[in-house]
């Protein structure tokens, strides 16, 4: 379990990137979303102990991430966008890095390897950074840590690659574990996400799972929206909208939709109805 | 496999685990320096025996010497500050092992070869032994007479300026981001330059203390005499001097590195 307390962090001193950020993050598969410059990688940099807020504390069961003390370190991993690895090749990495952590399972590297098409002998510097990238996440998934953090995992990614990442994470990730995932291109892993974690401009918006999102909001389409709709895009004609959801079937997340909602006026109206 | 414990007491065990994270992009280093060091060494003596001038052979003594002065710069390479950042390792195990590697590792596998060829060459690892091949002035070679037994251990006591000098460019590579090869580059001059300082202090010092070169000529003591004496006292006063400040020094960068990991933000 993640707990965030009060949390804000400021690169300089006129400005706050993530201000009085309150969240208990459990277990499961969550999406990160925010505008440019809304504090998401700095969130995930915070939840890994890269930096320390100036207030506040980030917690990864009852302990606090900021003392980087290694039962705690060993309990999270974060890879970054374009984050370099210190070694060669991903079978070097694993000799001098997974000894760290205790939950490194080998035989995972090796299947996610496999199924990204190499060997794990590959030298690092020579490859695409594409191909980088799926060495690298076949490497993270396999440390299985409680908590991983990924930051635009799908970035220079292939089609099929990315196919083989969301099969990757549903295989790997257990019920234990927490996976975020910040990233742009929500729907590229959309099956997989069980909550939605929204910030703009340093603050929480929503903090909440997809299911009770599903069961107060509704997304639809049609020519015409109803009368209390929230918040409505036109699409080549027709009317996407968001409206509260009066028990009836639930619809399937439309997370572009209500990005856009949560960043549009109606956003209080919105967050008004997921909260009550 | 190997798997740490979840202690977060210090460990000598995990210590080794740091040693083995960073071997890779040391390993290599740790190849050439001993290597480097007993060729600049042979290169340096055979030329010195051969009549070439001092002054030639100096950059020899300064590149090894330089190696160890900036050796801590060899950490960048392949570096991963998110990676580093987040190793399951406390501040104080990270700053163990890169310490021991900056200001006695590097030092050893540098002097020790260094100290090999000298001894293939000259048959000795004394320094007034290697520098009568050196073709001094004649009041140069009766300065030397003086402070011969003095000058063994100067090499001794160089320990003080490579160690220092090594733990200032770990200290610069564990807390700066940007242009950490320039910025180690300028901080060991600037230390060398201020030991030269504190040398240049030193002498005054002697010369117009009471009982100095300056009031002993004012009672009419012999110049010759007054020259020995001071020579004889002055190097001992300057080693004693280096020493001094070089334990500060290491004793002030020690807990700057610890302080540099533990707070290090990628």
């Amino acid at each position: 379990m993640i707990t965030l307390n009060q949390l804000s962090f400021g690169y300089f001193k006129w400005a706050e990137a993530l201000s009085n950020v309150s969240a208990c993050i459990g277990s499961g598969i969550h999406l990160l979303l925010g505008e440019n410059g809304a504090g998401k990688t700095t969130l995930l940099h915070i939840i890994a102990g890269l930096l320390k807020p100036q207030k506040g504390e980030c917690l990864i069961d009852g302990s606090n991430v900021a003392d980087r003390m290694p039962s705690v370190s060993n309990l999270v991993f974060f890879l970054g966008e374009n984050m370099p690895f210190p070694a060669n090749t991903i079978n070097e990495m694993a000799k001098i890095h997974a000894v760290f952590y205790p939950t490194f399972d080998p035989d995972m590297l090796h299947d996610n390897l496999e199924a990204f098409g190499f060997n794990g002998s590959e030298k690092l510097k020579d490859m695409s950074l594409g191909n980088r990238k799926k060495a690298q996440l076949a490497y993270t998934l396999s440390l299985r840590t409680p908590v991983l953090l990924l930051d635009e995992p799908t970035n220079g990614l292939d089609i099929t690659s990315k196919q083989t990442l969301q099969n990757l994470i549903a295989r790997c990730i257990d019920d234990t574990q927490t996976l975020i995932v910040s990233t742009h291109t929500v729907f590229e892993l959309q099956n997989l996400y069980d909550s939605i974690i929204m910030l703009s401009k340093g603050r929480l918006l929503l903090s909440m799972s997809t299911f009770d999102i599903i069961q107060r909001l509704a997304f639809r389409t049609s020519p015409v929206p109803p009368v209390d709709y929230l918040y409505k895009e036109q699409r080549m004609g027709l009317n996407q909208f968001i409206a509260p959801n009066h028990g009836e079937d639930e619809t399937a997340l439309n997370y572009t939709l209500l990005y856009n909602a949560l960043l549009s006026p109606a956003r209080d109206r919105i967050i008004e109805i997921l909260t009550k | 496999m190997d798997y740490i414990t979840t202690n977060n007491s210090f460990s000598w065990k995990r210590v080794g685990m740091v040693a083995r994270f960073y071997y890779p992009r040391l390993k290599w280093q740790l190849a050439l320096y001993p290597l480097a060091a007993f060729l600049f060494t042979l290169a340096g003596g055979y030329l010195l025996k051969a009549g070439f001038p001092a002054i030639l052979i100096s950059p020899f003594s300064s590149i090894a010497s330089w190696m160890v002065y900036l050796g801590p710069l060899f950490l960048i390479i392949k570096s991963s500050r998110e990676v580093e950042t987040m190793l399951p390792a406390t501040a104080k195990e990270q700053a163990t092992y890169l310490i021991l590697y900056a200001a006695l590792l590097l030092p050893l596998i540098t002097s020790i070869p260094g100290w090999a060829g000298s001894f293939v060459v000259f048959g000795t690892m004394n320094l007034a032994s290697v520098m009568s091949y050196i073709n001094f002035p004649p009041e140069a070679k009766e300065a030397l007479e003086y402070i011969g037994p003095e000058l063994s251990r100067a090499s001794y006591y160089g320990v003080f300026t490579v160690v220092t000098c090594s733990l200032i460019t770990l200290l610069t590579v564990v807390r700066a981001k940007r242009n950490r090869i320039i910025l180690s580059i300028v901080f060991v001059i600037a230390f060398n330059f201020a030991m030269t300082i504190i040398g240049v202090i030193t002498m005054f010092s002697k010369m117009f203390s009471d009982g100095g070169v300056i009031s002993r000529i004012q009672d009419g003591t012999p110049v010759d005499e007054i020259t020995k004496e001071f020579i004889q006292e002055l190097l001992p006063a300057t080693l004693n001097v280096i020493a001094i400040f070089g334990t500060i020094s290491i004793a002030v960068l020690i807990p700057m590195i610890y302080r540099g990991i533990k707070n290090r933000q990628a």
